[in-house]
């Protein structure tokens, strides 16, 4: 049994100083033994191919996201179709060639940044898996939960025990040209599908959420600090 | 008789709503801006404004479905707020109806909205996605409603024939405004048909950067 911190390389955004940023920061924040692991998205399969194909099909933005969804669109990334950061669905169902039955694993975005010790999370009831909030706590998301914005989900952070998270690879396969074409990210897709508001009993509170002191956004009192819907050059300037 | 069941619960929602402790107090300002766009004396019901927007369009196609018959056990699929519905589906007789939202709060200020039409109609929903929990919807109507088709992928991969028990005459209504969330846009009447089932059509048209498709699955 063993603790595994893991994050997921794909795509040209982020490269070797990035990772080696990661581990850096991990390494100085972790009073328990760990391995950190790399997934690269190479790890392929068929399904893997399925879902590269209808995110190039779905997706209706141009190549440059800011520029398509620019304030005077008045759209956001969500609108574009497609499923932003669908890479990190096979690492649930893969989990189980990758490590073993005992382990527990803890995703972390790469543009994440850690403050304090990691070992809180490797001590926690693992009967559900864990995953970040956004960090709302008024009501204004919900006037826009309709247009399937602000999803109180954040998968920046996920903490979970090998097999744990197969259902939901299970139920994003099924559905995956409805996701690719309605949800626009995966966070949203998540919130809906296994959120408070399911409406399925089996799906509902699927995870517990990591109070905003343990995984916040922008918070350098929290223990991780991620900056989901910045801009690269505000998360450039915020991880320096 | 209805007129003034109608606002007596507009009064009651609005006097509710603008307290701080009601538990839909943060939508106050969008109910108010809702219920703003009615015009009283249609007989003897209050109904929305013509341009005024999405509920018009709603009441479009209520008047169309009219002259359909009646219908005894209805579904609608995103009805949004619906206090200007709940007179029409009384006149189409309808004594049972579904209504599925995503959005988990708008059902329940729905059933404040529809207060004055809940002796004759039962009122039942499920927070769901139409599209990805269609499994989950209720199969033996004799009349479903897709409002807001832009919200949603395409209707044909969801419905199909077998999927409804009872041939129910279906609705479906799409258009091309630019608007955050609607993401399944078609700017005509023949593109918007491609995306759904195939059917028997009872009804085509396009009014206000909408199109409106009634009919039953061939």
């Amino acid at each position: 049994m063993a603790n595994k911190i893991i994050y997921l390389q794909w795509g040209d955004r982020y490269g070797q100083e990035d990772i080696d940023k990661l581990y850096d920061r991990v390494n100085k924040n972790c009073s328990v033994d760990f391995e950190f692991t790399t997934i690269h998205e190479c790890y392929a399969s068929r399904e893997n191919d399925e879902f590269t194909y209808l995110q190039k099909e779905y997706y209706r933005g141009s190549m440059d996201v800011n520029e398509t969804i620019g304030s005077d669109n008045g759209i956001l990334r969500e609108d574009l179709g497609g499923c932003a950061h669908c890479q990190k669905i096979n690492m649930f169902f893969y989990d189980n060639e990758l490590f073993d039955e005992r382990d527990t694993l803890l995703y972390i975005d790469l543009d994440s940044k850690i403050n304090k010790d990691l070992a809180y999370f490797f001590d926690l009831d693992m009967q559900k898996p864990w995953i970040a909030g956004s960090g709302e706590s008024d009501n204004e998301w919900r006037l826009l939960f309709g247009t399937r914005q602000n999803p109180l989900y954040n998968s920046s952070v996920i903490l979970w025990k090998v097999h744990q998270l197969r259902k939901i690879w299970h139920d994003f396969y099924y559905h995956r040209k409805s996701i690719f074409f309605q949800y626009g990210m995966i966070d949203n897709w998540l919130w809906h599908r296994f959120g408070p508001y399911s409406y399925d009993g089996v799906y509902k509170n699927y995870f517990n959420v990591f109070d905003s002191d343990v995984v916040g956004i922008n918070n350098d009192e929290s223990i991780i600090s991620t900056y989901s819907g910045f801009t690269m050059e505000e998360k450039k300037e915020c991880l320096k | 008789m209805l007129e003034i069941k109608q606002y007596k619960t507009a009064l009651d929602v609005l006097n509710g709503i603008c307290k701080k402790d009601d538990p839909h107090h943060y939508r106050e300002k969008q109910v108010r801006a809702y219920l703003r766009d009615g015009i009283g004396h249609a007989d003897d019901t209050i109904v929305a404004k013509e341009g005024s927007g999405h509920h018009y369009n709603k009441l479009w196609c209520y008047e169309i479905l009219q002259s359909a018959g009646t219908f005894k056990k209805a579904a609608i699929a995103l009805p949004g707020y619906s206090f200007y519905d709940g007179a029409y589906w009384k006149q189409l007789g309808i004594n049972e109806m579904w209504c599925y939202e995503i959005d988990p709060d708008i059902r329940w200020v729905n059933m404040r909205l529809l207060k004055y039409i809940l002796d004759d109609i039962e009122i039942k929903g499920k927070t769901c996605d139409p599209i990805i929990d269609h499994r989950f919807l209720t199969r033996d109507v004799d009349l479903a409603i897709y409002f807001e088709c832009e919200r949603m992928a395409n209707l044909n991969t969801v419905i199909y024939d077998g999927f409804y028990t009872n041939k129910p005459v279906l609705v479906f209504q799409g258009g091309w405004e630019k608007k955050r969330g609607y993401i399944n846009l078609c700017k005509t009447l023949e593109d918007f048909k491609k995306t759904l089932p195939k059917l028997d059509i009872m009804h085509e048209e396009t009014r206000n950067e909408k199109h409106m498709v009634i009919g039953c699955l061939e």
